[in-house]
């Protein structure tokens, strides 16, 4: 995956929660938790986009499998409440995973 | 005999055509209406972006805001200059140099066409004399805005310079066949990098308009809870339907499709120039130009949609 993909990625995740979040109850915790994880991707995505990366790294490979694979995660659980636990935790790890990207470009900066 | 006559009677501006078109190496007459087509969708494109690109940073401060009303945060002047996805700065060198890419189209139109050297003679200064001014503004961004920029416009830059120089001293043929053999490459380099700034630019437009959307919900949920009348909540519904209608025509409007449809011609171009240029080669050109044509249309339309949409 290059950067354009990785953001497109983070883009479809970041309109998943809004659209989850539009979904419940004003005063539903989940809400304010997506939006808060929302809110995260959004400012990780904007930097994402003004910074620029050696794609052809194997950490750089890593990095977007793992990416890959969160997202895998999240899209499989969000709509399912049952598995709220299970979609939350994948969030983080798809947090972690950007913040992996955003890191290796800094090292180069 | 009679009949021989006849048929080659019949037959003969016919031929005449067919050698015409066969001497496309000394006759640009093959070239007229699908250069001015590709001329005109590149214009399309362009303005296009122009317009596009002018909006981008505008939903992001939008969302911004919205963003921070929603929780009744502070706003702050530093958080909107870095929400913005591209500096005033960058925008401009991409704004000029999609200017000198629609110049530069409408050269190679007037080349091809060649029915008026003095003004080919004019337009090619023209274009030489902005490329100029651009490159110097380009040496003059900070590192961060115009290094990828000035590596991958410099070779366009030399080329397209060359091009006009030869225009301007209307050697049309060899100001052609330069554009055409060596411009290719650098070109869709350049048309390749404003693509990829705009796609990104596109994204971060998406991920605010997605907010928007959200944002706009939520100020119907307060007002409902609030216990509104349903004046109120009748006008809520009305900026929640102009809101979803505003992200329906988003995708349509991502001007990648028309750098795509730019580049595309640019080759076929190219393809042309290298063929024979018999006839079927021309009927492929043309056929060609005018999908560049719809598509550019296409998206132009779209653009223009979204932005009366927008301004609503």
């Amino acid at each position: 995956m290059d950067k354009q993909e990785c953001v497109i990625l983070i883009g479809d995740i970041i309109v998943l929660l809004d659209t989850q979040s539009g979904s419940l109850s004003p005063d539903d915790p989940r809400r304010k938790k997506l939006d808060k994880i929302r809110d995260l991707l959004s400012d990780r995505q904007l930097q994402l986009i003004k910074m620029v990366f050696d794609e052809g790294t194997a950490a750089y490979h890593a990095a977007t499998v793992q990416l890959k694979a969160v997202t895998k995660t999240i899209k499989e659980s969000i709509d399912d409440v049952n598995q709220a636990a299970e979609s939350f935790a994948a969030l983080a790890g798809f947090i972690s995973a950007v913040d992996g990207l955003i890191g290796l470009a800094a090292d180069m900066a | 005999m009679k009949r021989l006559i006849i048929t080659s009677g019949y037959f003969y501006p016919v031929t005449l055509l067919f050698f015409a078109l066969l001497s496309g190496c000394a006759s640009t007459v093959g070239y007229k209406t699908p250069i001015s087509n590709f001329q005109h969708a590149s214009s399309v494109v362009t303005e296009s972006a122009r317009v596009y690109i002018l909006q981008v940073n505008k939903t992001q401060r939008d969302a911004y805001i919205d963003r921070q009303v929603s929780k009744a945060g502070q706003i702050r002047l530093a958080m909107i200059d870095s929400s913005q996805v591209i500096s005033s700065e960058a925008i401009d060198v991409r704004l000029r140099a999609l200017n000198q890419l629609s110049k530069y189209g409408s050269l190679l139109g007037q080349l091809a066409n060649s029915d008026a050297p003095e003004k080919i003679s004019s337009n090619a200064v023209d274009l030489a004399e902005s490329l100029k001014k651009l490159n110097g503004t380009i040496q003059e961004l900070s590192a961060k805005d115009g290094k990828q920029f000035q590596s991958v416009f410099a070779p366009a830059s030399v080329i397209i310079g060359e091009v006009a120089r030869l225009a301007k001293e209307k050697k049309i043929r060899e100001a052609l066949d330069e554009a055409i053999n060596k411009g290719e490459e650098p070109v869709k380099r350049v048309i390749r990098l404003i693509r990829n700034d705009l796609e990104m630019a596109y994204q971060a437009s998406r991920n605010a308009h997605s907010a928007i959307r959200k944002y706009s919900i939520l100020a119907y949920d307060a007002d409902r809870n609030k216990g509104h009348d349903m004046v109120r909540l009748r006008e809520r519904g009305e900026e929640i339907k102009s809101v979803m209608d505003v992200w329906e025509g988003l995708p349509g409007s991502n001007p990648r499709e028309g750098f795509d449809a730019l580049e595309a011609a640019h080759s076929a171009l190219v393809d042309y120039a290298k063929s024979e240029k018999n006839r079927v080669d021309l009927a492929t050109f043309s056929v060609q130009m005018e999908d560049f044509v719809a598509r550019a249309t296409r998206v132009g339309n779209a653009v223009r949609q979204l932005q009366q949409l927008n301004n609503n």
